[in-house]
């Protein structure tokens, strides 16, 4: 092998070689032989391989004796040879000087390496043509790495396509349950809507003619008579106390609410006047801390919510006692807090919640008459105006319940 | 002076017998005549039909419309009303258990002259009537209905 390297240069490459001095000629032989990541080799102007070095031999696996004088065409796949690729090769590294490529390579066993190549024709000082060098890097790893890196890169892609398109699906169907939801709601609130609406031409039937019954024929009843007729009328005016407030409940899930400035001042006052007569009545005590602040609202939801509330509190007394209600209103973080404070008989802390949902009751009817749709009524009242309701008591001592509104700051 | 005479336009015969026993009530001597749905309110106005005879069946001094009414709605009755070129100027008043806000601009932008909602108790039901037949019959002053 030695002698081999030796002689190629000396002999084929360089017939000059006279005028290169002997020991630059043994520096170049000792650095080609030293290199073992370069295939370094000589191939002759047809291709034909006339040297080869141990880095040749560790990354194509062929000896220099079983390679040497073979054409360099062995090195290339079957698609490669057919497409005479290798030919290809020379004619531009003859006609440019230099050919340079990345690709696929056999290696002796047949397992295939990426190989960078680099070509160079050798010509002698006249320019005639004596051979090529050939240097080849095995990339592999590097190619492995690279390729394994897009695919990854285009696996991570693909699943992140797949990704925003299952988002966009599950947007897309939220929208669309959201709809289905909003539609299946407004539907139900029709419905309830026009069922109240259409119970109450009876209930009205009921109410007139057994109050014009009491009042026009009640003398020709007896007692029991008179009795009975009375537990119609009442059980007609529950009934359409029930179909008011539903229709209220509906009507404010139904109705566009546009939000303005309202003083809770005229709040108040609205909800005295309509709640004139259970006041006189009850001989209630109502104490407001004017003035009240300004509210960003809607006055007739929020009429509804006082009314409510402030209803509540003459109502649930103590048998005999006086109702005692204080009003007022504090100011904290561009949010003001109506407080409605009552001497009542309370609210144990189990049921605080639960008072609030449709339907509730905690009482019977004959001890403290209700619909057990008012603190609903309250809820979603000031939920659609955005704000918040809640209660704090102590049971026996009263109730404080209050609401949260945003406080109009420009003053409207 | 003739007695004075009321268009009841309504569906309900129960409504249609409290509202009498309110006008009874309030001692308001007035001949009420019964459309119990909307083509029959039209017929009555428009003299067609059944109410053909005038003298029988005369233009009243105001129309007490219902809203929901079979065949032809309250505001249908009104509508035609208004679009008629001398009885336009007869007085309505809705009388509806509708108190939704969009009923009630309905019927003042066709024109209504007032809009009530049926009371419940018969308290309320008798003093609405006694100052409903007070107002449009006494105190306000009727337009000319002959052509």
């Amino acid at each position: 092998m030695d002698s081999d390297l030796n002689r190629v240069p000396a002999t084929k490459l360089e017939p000059s070689s006279a005028e290169v001095p002997q020991r630059t000629d043994e520096l170049y032989r000792l650095l080609v032989e030293s290199v073992q990541d370069y295939a370094i080799f000589v191939l002759n102007p047809e291709g034909y391989i006339i040297s080869w070095n141990p880095g040749a031999e560790r990354i194509k696996g062929y000896a220099a004796n079983e390679i040497i004088g073979k054409h360099f065409r062995t090195f290339y796949t079957p698609e490669a040879q057919a497409d005479r690729h290798p030919e290809y090769e020379l004619e531009v590294a003859a006609r440019e000087g230099r050919y340079a490529e990345e690709g696929w390579r056999v290696r002796k066993d047949g397992s295939q390496f990426w190989a960078s190549v680099t070509i160079t024709a050798l010509r002698t000082q006249q320019g005639r043509l004596v051979g090529f060098a050939k240097v080849t890097r095995d990339l592999t790893e590097r190619k492995l790495a690279e390729e394994d890196r897009i695919q990854r890169y285009e696996a991570e892609k693909r699943l992140r396509e797949e990704l925003d398109g299952q988002a966009t699906r599950l947007e897309e169907l939220v929208v669309e349950r959201t709809r289905a939801l909003e539609d299946a709601n407004m539907e139900l609130e029709a419905f309830a809507y026009s069922v109240a609406h259409d119970l109450r031409a009876p209930v009205r039937a009921m109410q007139g003619f057994s109050e014009i019954l009491l009042e026009e024929y009640g003398a020709e009843l007896d007692e029991t008579g008179r009795d009975y007729l009375q537990r119609i009328a009442g059980a007609a005016d529950q009934m359409e106390g029930l179909i008011r407030d539903l229709l209220a409940f509906s009507r404010l899930g139904r109705e566009e609410i546009r939000l303005s400035p309202v003083p809770l001042d005229l709040v108040w006052a609205r909800t005295r006047e309509e709640l004139a007569s259970e006041i006189r009545e009850q001989r209630a005590e109502v104490a407001v801390e004017s003035p009240l602040p300004m509210v960003r609202g809607h006055e007739t939801t929020l009429i509804q919510v006082m009314k409510n509330l402030v209803g509540n509190a003459i109502k649930f007394v103590a048998p005999g006692a006086r109702p005692q209600v204080r009003i007022r209103a504090e100011e904290r973080e561009g949010r003001a807090r109506v407080w409605v404070e009552d001497n009542g008989i309370g609210i144990a802390p189990e049921h605080r919640e639960r008072i609030f949902r449709i339907f509730e009751r905690l009482h019977g009817i004959e001890q403290y008459p209700g619909t057990g749709i008012g603190l609903a009524l309250v809820r979603k009242g000031v939920e659609r105006l955005g704000g918040r309701v809640g209660v704090e008591s102590v049971p026996g001592q009263g109730s404080r319940f209050w609401f949260e509104l945003p406080v109009e700051v420009s003053g409207g | 002076m003739s007695v004075p005479v009321i268009l009841l336009v309504e569906d309900d015969a129960n409504d249609v017998l409290l509202i009498r026993h309110a006008f009874r009530k309030a001692g308001e001597d007035a001949t009420i005549h019964v459309a119990s749905d909307g083509d029959q309110a039209v017929a009555y106005l428009a003299g067609e039909g059944e109410f053909a005879e005038r003298s029988r069946y005369p233009l009243p001094a105001f129309v007490l419309l219902d809203v929901k009414l079979p065949r032809r709605s309250g505001h249908e009755v009104l509508a035609w009303i208004r679009d008629q070129p001398v009885l336009r100027r007869i007085p309505v008043v809705m009388l509806t258990s509708s108190d939704v806000s969009s009923d009630r601009n309905r019927a003042y932008d066709l024109g209504a002259n007032s809009y009530l909602v049926k009371p419940s108790g018969t308290t309320d039901r008798n003093e609405m009537v006694r100052l409903m037949g007070l107002y449009w019959l006494s105190l306000n002053r009727p337009p000319e209905l002959s052509q």
